[in-house]
């Protein structure tokens, strides 16, 4: 295992996990972006009476 | 009378430590009540597989036929069937959780959504760094997900995967989760400042309606199935359950979700993850590895959903209260109560556990949505 840290495939596969941090925060942040918003647009236009587990 | 010591002279020092590491894990269950749900059928399933020629496990029986019978072992053959099939056990459990969650806090507040996308950070900081260590990418990627602070996550992604170390991240995963109220208040006093800790973040509940109950869960379904379509086994289930809660017409069901399906899920996940703690692939240096970094993955998750809500109060005008971003991790209900805690220490009266608690059910879908994009990402790697 130790010869395999900081070894030269090693920081190939630290460069590609950097580009899947990209991706994969990218990914997540935009799922979660368009959920919050249409939840947003429901709300507004949903009204109505207060949720009675709330009251 | 040899084969009456046989078992005994056969057990090797790797399969005492796993004996040591089994009842430790039901001491921290059972004494100090950490997740003592899975790590009491953790810790004995450890110990169960760690004797040698157990029959919990597939053992050759020499004698009977020509080449000898395989007697298929308990544990091994329900691994086979509840997690190498289909991932079954994870993906079940994930109905019972969404049955328990209420995502009330959230939907009347959807700006927590952002802090449960942004503590998902330490997932792929830990990626990078078992990379930067040697593991190769699948297996890097199998380490980082400890980060989703989500055991069935961590189980189905590093399975998925194929990783060879399930049981420790398995073991990673449930114990740093029990241990959010050591690690959490650390980390946030490293980056946060007292006058920070105190602020006050008031609640006024937008109306949530029961449509948008119902709605919830179908909308997050079909947005997270047509962007990343590996995430709806987990994500699905988990709206599954949560609609079930919410329709208002299945309370019995609802009910045997959230207790019955629940536990015996949970009681039958826990004993069978042990079949991958078997001391010839337990007792290595890539487990201390994997715990360490681990560690950092939750570590990381913190600091990020921290500092994002620093970043966001650069431009608003109502201040979030940082700690808050800490809650966007996924292990719920115990981060928002950890957060609650330490604004209360801070300033007596200071509540903030419903927006900590609208964080932390957004956690619980990011984290989700984190483990299928990773399986989908890094597939297209390898």
């Amino acid at each position: 295992m130790f010869d395999k840290m900081f070894s030269e495939e090693a920081i190939e596969n630290f460069k590609i996990a950097l580009e899947i941090m990209g991706k994969g925060m990218g990914g997540i942040f935009a799922t979660i972006i368009i959920i919050m918003i249409i939840i947003m647009i429901i709300a507004k236009f949903s009204g109505g009476k207060k949720d009675k587990k709330q009251q | 009378m040899e084969f009456l010591i046989e078992g005994i002279t056969s057990v090797t020092w790797q399969q005492v430590v796993m004996y040591v590491i089994g009842a430790l894990l039901m001491w921290l269950g059972i004494k100090k009540e950490y997740e003592p749900s899975l790590l009491i059928p953790m810790g004995f399933g450890a110990i169960l597989v760690n004797f040698p020629s157990t029959s919990v496990l597939n053992q050759v029986i020499e004698g009977l036929g020509e080449e000898g019978t395989v007697a298929a072992g308990i544990i091994e053959w329900l691994f086979e069937i509840g997690i190498e099939a289909s991932e079954a056990m994870p993906i079940l459990l994930f109905i019972g959780i969404g049955a328990m969650i209420d995502f009330g806090p959230l939907l009347s507040n959807p700006k927590m959504f952002l802090f449960g996308a942004g503590a998902q950070f330490g997932i792929f900081f830990a990626i990078a760094l078992a990379a930067l260590l040697g593991f190769d990418l699948k297996d890097a990627a199998a380490i980082g997900i400890i980060g989703a602070a989500d055991g069935p996550t961590s189980i189905l992604v590093s399975q998925v995967l194929q990783s060879t170390y399930i049981g420790a991240i398995a073991v990673a995963a449930y114990s740093y989760m029990a241990l959010v109220p050591i690690i959490q208040p650390a980390v946030i006093k490293v980056c946060t400042t007292k006058k920070e800790r105190r602020i006050h973040m008031e609640y006024n509940p937008a109306a949530v309606t029961k449509r948008t109950r119902i709605l919830f869960p179908i909308i997050v379904t079909f947005v997270v199935g047509l962007i990343a379509p590996q995430s709806v086994s987990l994500v699905g289930f988990l709206m599954f359950g949560n609609l079930i809660r919410e329709c208002g017409v299945l309370g019995t069901m609802s009910d045997t979700a959230q207790n019955n399906l629940a536990n015996l899920v949970t009681l039958l996940l826990g004993i069978t993850i042990a079949c991958s703690m078997q001391a010839e692939q337990f007792v290595t240096v890539e487990t201390l590895l994997i715990m360490g970094i681990g560690l950092i993955a939750f570590i990381f998750d913190t600091f990020a959903g921290v500092m994002l809500a620093k970043i966001l109060n650069l431009f608003t005008k109502k201040k979030i209260n940082p700690m808050v971003g800490a809650a966007g991790i996924s292990a719920f209900p115990m981060s928002s109560r950890v957060v609650q805690k330490m604004a209360q220490k801070e300033e007596p009266g200071n509540i903030i556990l419903m927006h900590a608690a609208g964080a932390n059910v957004a956690g619980q879908i990011a984290s989700a949505v984190a483990g299928g994009l990773v399986i989908n990402i890094v597939l297209s790697y390898l």
